[in-house]
């Protein structure tokens, strides 16, 4: 009889522990999930920010002529698309794209003061192919945010935050926040 | 000491009993582990779909084909029927049936968004969509028209041997264009576009099968809802039986060795 409760007790106590044990492999595998998304998401970020730095000169080529009066806003250009290509970390990256983002949104908007820039059929397919680039950047950045958000959310929640502080998942990763030129109404004088 | 006659059955019947239970638990912890992975996918936009797994949202368009549906008759990019016979059963009150034929087919759709709309392949798909279409025949009720002429096609008897209709159910679940589904799958290069003709970035993707494939017309939410309902229900319900008929199997085998 004692025997038979003691076995009971320690199927019990075997299973608990299996349960256990299960979770947090589950947990662990999660977490390794997540961050992989993050580090997935910023990759497929990474190539269009590239496909987009490849595409500037090219634009920017097409638009020399026309704006004579723009030097400057080219010259920034030109000086974001530098910043972005010696960047190595993520942070001068994303710092380098808000300024590239920022730039290209006022050149855009600026160029409705050049009618025949606006008539030129090379101008009018470097705008389209970039802003279908910066459609698809919004797009992923927000993407990379949600698995940011995701991740910050699971290491932070009961009961995954025990086995994520066990595990040494403890810093939350930063998301991609508009820059304070990127929120600004850009101003087109006609 | 002699074995009592039939233990060895009644044992069988626990271990299987146990085998279910386990059974049951493992497949409860695979609903949950898929609960967390679609939890953990952020839904991609069309437009901006990624190569490897995504998680998409979208309006059905139909593709080059489609196909009808084998019992409605409808229009759709995929189908998948079934047919049931009701067996007699004089031991038990619930009805026991058996399943005579059943099958899928689907068609390349595309998949759209406010973003862009995506070319998906659904061959190989888990498709969760509640079926919608459903007839019987038995003694003196034909089955309607089009099921008829599917049953013949197919070479299937429908009658018993004195010439009487069985009780036969029909079931058919379908995916129709405009319908709003749920995708998780494999995002793939589509070898069929031609290099440079795409315009956007989603014309050369193809959504298929991969590690995960999963098509419902619910909303992510019920769908995990979904998944952690059936996880949780069927880790403590096969989890409570597992016990039990292991806790019997050991009573039993130790009393036939004292």
């Amino acid at each position: 009889m004692i025997l038979g409760i003691a076995l009971i007790v320690l199927v019990v106590l075997g299973l608990i522990v299996l349960a256990v044990a299960g979770y947090a492999i589950a947990v662990y595998n999660g977490l390794v999930r997540l961050k992989s998304n993050i580090q997935k998401s910023w990759a497929n970020i990474d190539v269009l920010l590239k496909q987009r730095s490849d595409e500037l000169p090219k634009l920017i080529a097409s638009v020399k002529g026309y704006m004579k009066h723009e030097a400057g806003l080219l010259t920034e250009l030109t000086k974001a698309r530098t910043a972005f290509l010696s960047a190595k970390t993520m942070g001068a990256k994303a710092k380098a794209d808000a300024s590239i983002s920022g730039a290209l949104k006022t050149l855009f908007a600026v160029s409705e003061n050049y009618p025949n820039l606006k008539a030129n059929e090379n101008f009018i397919q470097f705008q389209n192919r970039i802003s279908g680039i910066e459609n698809e950047l919004a797009d992923r950045r927000e993407f990379y945010n949600d698995s940011v958000n995701t991740y910050n959310i699971r290491i932070k929640s009961f009961p995954d935050m025990i086995f994520a502080k066990m595990l040494g998942y403890v810093n939350p990763e930063e998301m991609f926040k508009a820059t304070e030129a990127e929120r600004k109404d850009v101003k087109v004088e006609f | 000491m002699a074995v009592p006659e039939g233990v060895y059955g009644v044992i069988a019947f626990f271990v299987f009993g146990f085998g279910m239970g386990v059974w049951s638990v493992y497949t409860g912890i695979k609903n949950l582990a898929m609960k967390r992975l679609i939890q953990d996918m952020p839904t991609s936009t069309i437009r901006s779909i990624a190569i490897g797994p995504v998680e998409v949202k979208g309006k059905v368009v139909a593709g080059d084909e489609t196909l009808m549906a084998p019992f409605s008759g409808k229009k759709c990019v995929y189908y998948r029927y079934m047919i049931e016979e009701k067996l007699p059963d004089k031991d038990m009150d619930k009805d026991r049936w058996k399943t005579i034929t059943k099958g899928e087919e689907g068609r390349q759709f595309k998949l759209k968004d406010s973003t862009g709309q995506v070319v998906v392949d659904p061959a190989g798909a888990k498709v969760e969509v509640p079926s919608d279409f459903s007839a019987s025949s038995h003694i003196g009720v034909d089955p309607p028209e089009r099921i008829m002429k599917f049953i013949k096609d197919n070479k299937l008897k429908f009658e018993n041997f004195l010439g009487m209709n069985k009780t036969w159910k029909y079931t058919e679940t379908r995916i129709e264009p405009g319908a709003e589904l749920y995708v998780m799958a494999e995002a793939t290069s589509n070898d069929d576009v031609e290099a440079g003709s795409a315009k956007q970035n989603a014309d050369r993707i193809l959504l298929k099968k991969g590690r995960v494939f999963y098509i419902s017309n619910r909303s992510e939410k019920d769908v995990v809802k979904s998944f952690q309902f059936k996880g949780i229900g069927m880790i403590i319900v096969g989890g409570i039986f597992g016990f039990i008929f292991l806790m019997i199997l050991f009573v039993m085998i130790s009393a036939l060795f004292h």
